[in-house]
């Protein structure tokens, strides 16, 4: 007979819970620190500061390579160090476009369309 | 107190100096492997509607890389599934097995990461040539670019496509030595400091946790960016 309304009481006391993980949740995604958000943060800095590394190291390789099979020591390796340079710059642009782009459609999935952009802005 | 990098030191098992031995590197691999094959294996013999527990994880897995294809390769993407799934996974249980304490964590030798980086870059490179003809040549010079940027334009575009394995492998590589490091420094000091080892004891929970996060990531990266490359080789930017 006591059962039902201890049963209200109890989906009231899980629906408060259940309001609070959601409140806690957001605030999660948000600006608070957690374990996977730095090491999500670590990964795009180092996916940045590699991708332009790599192209420094290639572009010297190949001047480096050309220099010794020609013999035209610092030439090509001073020209081919500057593309790779500009080689790296080109990556980390469109590195930083694609996080970008990946960012952008998740917010959007995230706020359920880009309806909610208009008042906000 | 044990060396940081003794860790990453290759020990032969079996065939002593030959370039073929067997060594803890390729039992950590094959521990890899076999442990992934099975986890999908036994997960999925029930093959039930309402998956168990078990099974629900071999789903994640499947529909976490469906997804990943779906979104970053597009049409046409769905043949390549099998690749770069059994990529992720390889990658993935390498980098988590190597989390346990004693393990060997293959994924930080640059020789690994570089083999699967390279495997990456020729499959990719085949698959455009293969959809373009020599077409595919056009990826190294942009659409509309006047003719006379070609000197500049082409060199650096080759750069950039030849930085691609290098980058790939030694982010890979990177994140896991680090970690790995990092993880063996900071516990050097737990024995060192006596009562007050506590600390960089306290300090070691959360730095696991943190690299286990690393773990995985750096799994999906590797995996979403091979997915990238093969998306330019099928659709040309």
């Amino acid at each position: 007979m006591g059962d039902e309304p201890r049963r209200g009481v109890e989906s009231d006391d899980f629906d408060r819970r259940l309001r609070e993980a959601e409140a806690k949740a957001r605030q999660r995604s948000g600006t608070e620190p957690t374990d996977r958000g730095r090491a999500e943060g670590m990964a795009v800095g180092l996916r940045i500061a590699v991708e332009l590394a790599a192209a420094v190291v290639i572009g010297t390789a190949i001047g480096f390579g050309l220099d010794r099979w020609l013999g035209t020591k610092p030439l090509f390796l001073v020209v081919f160090f500057i593309v790779g340079c500009a080689a790296g710059f080109l990556n980390v642009y469109r590195t930083a476009q694609e996080l970008d782009r990946r960012r952008r459609s998740q917010s959007e999935r995230a706020d359920g369309g880009p309806s909610r952009d208009g008042p906000s802005r | 107190m044990a060396s940081p990098i003794e860790q990453f030191e290759i020990v032969p098992l079996v065939g002593g100096d030959s370039i073929v031995a067997i060594t803890n590197s390729t039992v950590w691999m094959v521990i890899a492997a076999t442990t992934a094959t099975a986890l999908l294996v036994f997960a999925m013999r029930g093959r039930a509607l309402v998956p168990t527990r078990m099974q629900s994880l071999a789903e994640i897995f499947y529909e976490v890389i469906a997804n990943m294809i779906r979104e970053n390769v597009g049409s046409g993407g769905r043949k390549y599934f099998p690749y770069i799934f059994t990529l992720f996974m390889f990658i993935l249980f390498c980098n988590v097995l190597g989390m346990i304490p004693g393990s060997m964590t293959v994924t930080s030798h640059i020789i690994v990461t570089f083999a699967m980086a390279a495997v990456v870059f020729i499959v990719v490179t085949v698959i455009g040539f293969m959809t373009h003809g020599l077409g595919y040549f056009r990826m190294f010079f942009p659409h509309g670019a006047p003719l006379w940027t070609a000197v500049i334009l082409v060199p650096v575009e080759l750069i950039s496509y030849l930085s691609r394995p290098v980058s790939l492998s030694v982010r890979l590589f990177a994140n896991m030595t680090v970690g790995h490091v990092l993880l063996k420094v900071i516990a050097g000091f737990v024995p060192l400091l006596g009562i007050f080892g506590i600390l960089p004891f306290a300090f070691l929970i959360p730095l696991t946790i943190l690299e286990i996060f690393i773990a995985v990531l750096q799994a999906y990266i590797f995996t979403i960016l091979s997915c990238v490359y093969l998306h330019d080789a099928l659709h040309m930017h």
